[in-house]
This record gives C-alpha cells, structure tokens and sequence, in this order.
C-alpha cells in the first residue's frame, strides 16, 4: 500500500544543522550552507577508540561500546590489570582480576562480570560487581582460548577452548557452572557471543603450523543444544565477535584462509541466517583480542598486531547518516 | 605506474584519531613503529594525514621503520620458551606496497 | 715544519677590548670585561644529550630555558595518553613538578620555568581552549581561547601574557591567531599558518615557521613573522612540523619534530645547521633563550632523551674552575 511519504513526500526544511530526519528526507543545512540527505548506511564503519592504560592481548572483556571491562592478559607474559571504558577513554577502577593470567574469557556487564578460565586449564572464576573481585564457583573442566557469552555475572555460558586437547565442552553458569550438551566441532580460538542461553560461535579450531582447510569456518548456536548453521566467508581464529545469534560483527583476526595465516582488518557479519563480508574494515589487524557490544555497536579490544597493542576500535553500524548533496 | 597506498607517521591517539566517517571512506592500515598506510592520491587519506599531523614516509622510509618494530618483535620470540613460543606464532615480516 | 708561535709561543696581550682580527688559540687580557679569553676557531654548533624526562612524553607545552625549563602535559604511550605531567629542568636533571588540572597535548605554550601559560591542544575526542597558568608551585585553570585548536604554536614572556596562532581547527584552516593577557582576545589571522607549527620570540616580534597545511601536508616550509600582523618570510630548505624552535625574528634555530636536519634563520634566510643525536618526532615542546641555547625533550612512544644546543668555536672566556 502507498504510504503518505511515498506520496505527498517530504517538505525540504531549512535548518541550522543536522537533526535526525527519516531515510530519504532531504534538507537544507544553512550553517554549511549545503543540501544534506539522510541516506541508510547499513554496512558500518570503524573508529578508533581510547587507548588502553595498559597493552594485554588474550584479556577478557565484558559490556557495550560506552561502559565496557577489561581485565587480565597477557603483555607478554601474564597480567591482572581491569580497566573500565566510557565510550573516550580507559580509565582505572583500583581493582586488579584476582590472579595474572592470559586465554580466559569475559561476559556480562561493566557493572556485573564474570571472568573464567585460561591458560593451563584454570577453572577458576571470578565475578564483577562494578568495584571489586570476588571468587565464583570454578568451572567443571578447565577451558583456555575459548569463549563465552552471558549479560551478568549471575548467568554465562562457556565453550570451547584449548585445554588438553581440542575442546566441544560447553558449561552453563546460574551461581554454579553446569554441564550442557557438546558443541559439534571441538575447537579454540573461536569467537562467542549471546546470552547464557541464546549464544553463538564462531571459527576457531586451526592447528598453528598445518595448512588451511575447512577449519576455522564452523559456526554453531546454543539454544539448549548446539546446531551447526552458515559457515564464515572468511575462516578466522583468534577473534572476537559481539551480538547475538541473529545479528552479529566479527572483527580482524588472524584468518587461515592463506598459509601461512595472516592478520587481518576484515569485518564478517551474520544475519542470523549467513555471514557476509562487510566493506567496513579496522585499522589495526589482530588477533588474541576481546570484544564486546552489540553488532550496530561493538568494541575491539587490545590484541596482538605482533606485539601486545592499547589500541581499541569502535564498530558502529548505523542506520541513517546525513550525506552532503554536490552537483556534478 | 601510479602509487596505490601512502605512508605517514603518526601516534595513535585514541578516540578521535580514526572517526567512522573517514574510516568509512578511507581504507586505514595501522602498521608497527606508528606507521600508517592509507591510500594514495585520495583526497580523504590527504585530509585525515593533515587533521593528525601525520608526517608523510616514502614507502622505502615506512618500510625502514616497520622494519625495526618487526625484528624487536622477532627477537622477543625467539627468546621465549619452547611452550610460550607454541602458544604463539613467531611474527612475520610485513612488506609494504608502493 | 714548527711554526714561531709552536715553538716561542705567543704572549697575552693586555687590551681594553677583544681585538678584531684574532685567530685560534690566541688568548688576551680583556680589561674592560677584567677576563681573559681566547679564540676558541670558528663558531659552530653541537647538540649534547642531557638527562632523560621522569615520564616520557611527546607534544607537550615547553618554556623556559636550555638550562631551566619547564615540560607539561603532552601525549604518552599509557596511564592514559594524555598526560597532565609537568617537570623541570636544572640543565642535568628533571624534577616532577604539580600535575596540571587538565590532560591534553599539542597544546601552545607562553612564559618561563616558574611563570608559564598553557593554552589550547587536543584532548580524549576533540580540540581544546582550555587554559592554565603555573606560578612556580601550582597551576589554575585561566578563561579560555576563543578558537579550540590543536599543534598551534605559541610565544609569550610569562604566564600573563601570550600569542597563541595556527593550529588545526578544520581541515582547511590553521590560521588564527589570538592574544592573551588575563584574557583572549582575537588578532590578525596568519598569511598560511599551519598545524604543528612552530614560534619563537615574542608577543610583538614573533617567528614562526613548519606545520602542516592541506594539501601541503607535512612538507610546509613556510615562514611568517608577526609585529602587529603576519608577513610571510622566505622559506626553510627543510620541511618539518612537530618540532621546535628558539631564538628571535633576526637569530632562530628549528630543531627535531619530523626531521633531525636542523635549521638556523639569520633574518632573511634559512639554511641547514647541526642535527641532532636521536630522533625526536612529535616533540613539539621545547625550551631555549635564543639561537644558540635550546632544549628539545621527549617525542612520540614515550621517549624520554633530552638534547641541548651548545654552541663551539667564538671568542670565549676562560674561567676558574
């Protein structure tokens, strides 16, 4: 059916500035003295971020693009610094994580977290409250390069990982961690993202040194059980993907799709059916990151470019953006 | 033949330094020793250099830099322990296009 | 074959004044001056390394002297970049001095060890016209510039009074200029201007030179002096912004920044001069009191070295140790 925009349209305004109009409405911007259109943007683009006070890669990470957490690492070597972020800059909140390690993982919010896991298959966890640290319940099986998902540091999910092996082990977190059904291809160095129950994973599972192959592209959903669903474009490990398990960004990596592996500034982005790659790259490729946020909103964190790097990057899909109209 | 990228100088600043509108225009590659590249004869990547003040680098000069930052990085590697070295890949070398 | 004066030596003369036509090593009683002094060859330039910053910075406000500055604020590598450190400096060594109320870099800077001004840069997101003023032991958050800018440069006597110019504010404009003496107030834009430009002299006799102009991004060499309004000047053989630059409309010295070629200006032209030891990029702080005493300190990534100009050669004076 017709709409009255579709008909009648819109009247061509004069204003000082840029106000929020709807898609396709033209005005008259009389402090630049220029027609602007608001014209959709629905592939996204980058920004760079606050730098971290202190480098880490392998870190965890928890919250949205303006109130994010992140804590411990590695720089090389194990650390336990936590930083928080307002959307400009990091800053210290007096709270180091409870012990030095690198390879755990992160969900939640700023203000309730939970850290879990790393390297040497540590089980231990760690919840948040906006302040201070405080011992959790630990983890049935130690999980290293893995991921997680969850909105608070009451509810989580963790799967995957690295620890004796390639692992499909997945543990739900309610107060205490239980066991949940398997995912279906065991691998590390994937990206997770969600909720305790609605998660997705993503890549993962390439054996450093062996060439490419199908590894690395797998992507699953928990919903209770763990279904296999649209490979990745681009098969990507060590990475960091933030959303849910209808729409989702992955960010740079360390993709596997050459031999031998390099870093790279791509963006993927998942529909809740398939993957695309997105014509939004960083700036700065890396790996061993931690990310969080919304697909229309996400945050880069840190990671290795080589190197341990501060740099953080924001990913912001909007919807509209004010475009300035030039004549030929 | 026509250059394809262009090389500066410049300390990443944090928020600010890259924004969405010019990262939505301008393809950014943020290399070792603050090195950038971003296209050449592109008047967004132009006018990003001149907004951080960046310091334009022939790619031979940018090269020389990156250079230094890599092999650091190699030297910290091969140093590491055999079970940290297997928890990590030895960097590679970065070779810039003109 | 030796000469009379290697073998006889040459006596010290007693003279009212230094005599016009000395040669190297010849030394004299100056009665005037009661000193005695020498012929020290011809006059040059070294750069020497001094003692490193407490907290290695890049692009912070500099005043001061080689021998008695002052080093604030600035950009470094973390905790968070934009520093509110401020240290000085005896010629030797640098002592932490109070914080500054505000965290910013690229700013523009007036005055002297203990009676400073600065002005503008850049902080977490966007530019700045934020003040501040140092009496020796604190800082206090002075009314503000009219023109938010960033890498402007900046010249002034003491912390009350100070020209503030260039400067990015857009991408096509790095010109403005305003004056300060409790409060800002504007005065006659620059011929080009530029970001990460540099000055030196004074509120009504000032230099300036370098910064970056679309599209002549990173490769200005374009001078200008101020008295009232700017006049270009012929320009410099090396392009540079970032860097600094001492000494008077008549006698300067630019040094460090984006290249470690220095330059010298003897009031008409620039020519190549000493370079530097190590690179200094991004050091857009810098202290000195004419063309032959500046400091540079820091740069990008955190260094923290610290170089002086000192000059060699000249007629000097012999003094008991």
């Amino acid at each position: 059916m017709a709409t009255y925009k579709g008909i009648q349209g819109f009247g061509i305004q004069n204003v000082a500035g840029d106000p929020t109009f709807n898609e396709g409405q033209v005005w008259y911007n009389s402090s630049t003295s220029s027609f602007k259109l608001n014209k959709q943007i629905t592939t996204g683009a980058w920004a760079t971020g606050g730098n971290l006070n202190n480098s880490a890669m392998r870190l965890g990470s928890a919250g949205t693009q303006t109130a994010a957490l992140a804590f411990a690492g590695q720089e090389p070597g194990p650390i336990n610094h936590t930083e928080t972020y307002n959307g400009t800059s990091w800053s210290d909140p007096g709270a180091n994580y409870p012990a030095s390690i690198d390879d755990l993982t992160g969900s939640g919010s700023q203000t309730s977290a939970l850290g879990y896991g790393g390297a040497s298959g540590a089980t231990a966890t760690n919840s948040w409250n906006g302040s201070s640290w405080t011992g959790a319940p630990a983890l049935n099986v130690g999980h290293e390069q893995f991921a997680g998902a969850g909105p608070s540091n009451t509810a989580a999910l963790a799967f995957g990982g690295n620890s004796g092996g390639y692992q499909n082990a997945c543990e739900q977190y309610n107060g205490s961690w239980t066991n949940q059904p398997t995912m279906n291809t065991a691998r590390f160095g994937l990206g997770g993202a969600g909720t305790s129950t609605l998660a997705i994973a993503a890549g993962g599972g390439y054996q450093i040194g062996s060439g490419p192959g199908d590894k690395g592209m797998q992507t699953e959903l928990y919903n209770g059980s763990w279904t296999t669903v649209g490979n990745l474009v681009t098969p990507m490990l060590s990475w960091s993907i933030a959303g849910t398990t209808t729409s989702c960004v992955g960010m740079s990596g360390y993709t596997v799709d050459v031999n031998p592996g390099i870093l790279t500034t791509q963006t993927q982005s998942w529909n809740g059916s398939a993957w695309t790659i997105s014509p939004a790259t960083n700036s700065v490729a890396r790996k061993y990151t931690a990310g969080c946020g919304t697909s229309a909103a996400a945050l880069l964190i840190g990671g290795e470019t080589p190197g341990a790097t501060n740099a953080t990057e924001e990913f912001s899909a909007p919807a509209f953006t004010a475009v300035t109209l030039t004549t030929t | 033949m026509a250059k394809t990228n262009q090389y500066c100088v410049a300390e990443n600043w944090g928020k600010g330094f890259i924004e969405h509108g010019e990262s939505s225009k301008i393809a950014f590659s943020g290399l070792p020793g603050n090195v950038w590249q971003v296209p050449a004869h592109n008047k967004d990547a132009n006018l990003w250099i001149n907004k951080v003040l960046g310091v334009p680098k022939t790619k031979d000069e940018a090269q020389a830099i990156v250079d230094v930052e890599i092999t650091a990085e190699q030297t910290a590697w091969d140093a590491l322990s055999d079970e940290e070295k297997a928890n990590n890949s030895r960097p590679a070398d970065i070779t810039l296009e003109e | 074959m030796s000469t009379y004066k290697e073998i006889n030596g040459q006596k010290v003369q007693y003279l009212a004044s230094d005599p016009p036509n000395s040669h190297a090593g010849q030394v004299w009683y100056n009665s005037t001056s009661g000193s005695l002094k020498f012929n020290a060859g011809a006059a040059g330039s070294v750069w020497v390394t001094g003692g490193n910053l407490n907290i290695g910075r890049g692009d912070g406000g500099g005043v001061g002297t080689a021998t008695d500055a002052l080093s604030f604020q600035g950009q470094q590598p973390a905790s968070p970049s934009y520093a509110n450190a401020t240290e000085s400096y005896n010629g030797t060594s640098w002592t932490t001095q109070p914080t500054t109320n505000t965290r910013v870099f690229q700013l523009g800077q007036s005055g002297t060890s203990t009676s400073a001004l600065g002005f503008g840069g850049y902080v977490p997101g966007s530019r700045t016209t934020a003040t501040e003023s140092y009496n020796g032991s604190s800082w206090t958050t002075q009314p503000t510039m009219t023109t938010a800018r960033y890498g402007l440069g900046g010249v002034g006597a003491s912390n009350t009074e100070a020209l503030g110019f260039g400067g990015y504010t857009t991408s096509f404009s790095a010109n403005a200029t305003e004056s300060y003496n409790g409060s800002w107030t504007n005065s006659p834009n620059m011929v080009k201007g530029g970001s990460g430009i540099m000055g030196t002299g004074t509120v009504t006799a000032t230099l300036s030179a370098g910064g970056s102009t679309y599209p002549d991004v990173g490769s200005v060499t374009a001078s200008e002096s101020y008295n009232g309004s700017w006049t270009s000047l012929n320009t410099m053989p090396t392009p540079r912004i970032r860097g600094g630059m001492t000494g008077t409309t008549t006698a300067a010295v630019i040094f460090g920044g984006s290249s470690n070629v220095n330059n010298v200006y003897d009031g008409t032209n620039w020519t190549t001069s000493a370079t530097l030891n190590t690179g200094h990029p991004e050091s857009q702080g810098r202290a000195g009191s004419s063309n032959t005493n500046a400091l540079i300190f820091g740069g990008a990534s955190g260094i923290d070295t610290t170089e002086s100009l000192r000059s060699t050669g000249g007629i000097r004076e012999l003094t008991v140790s």
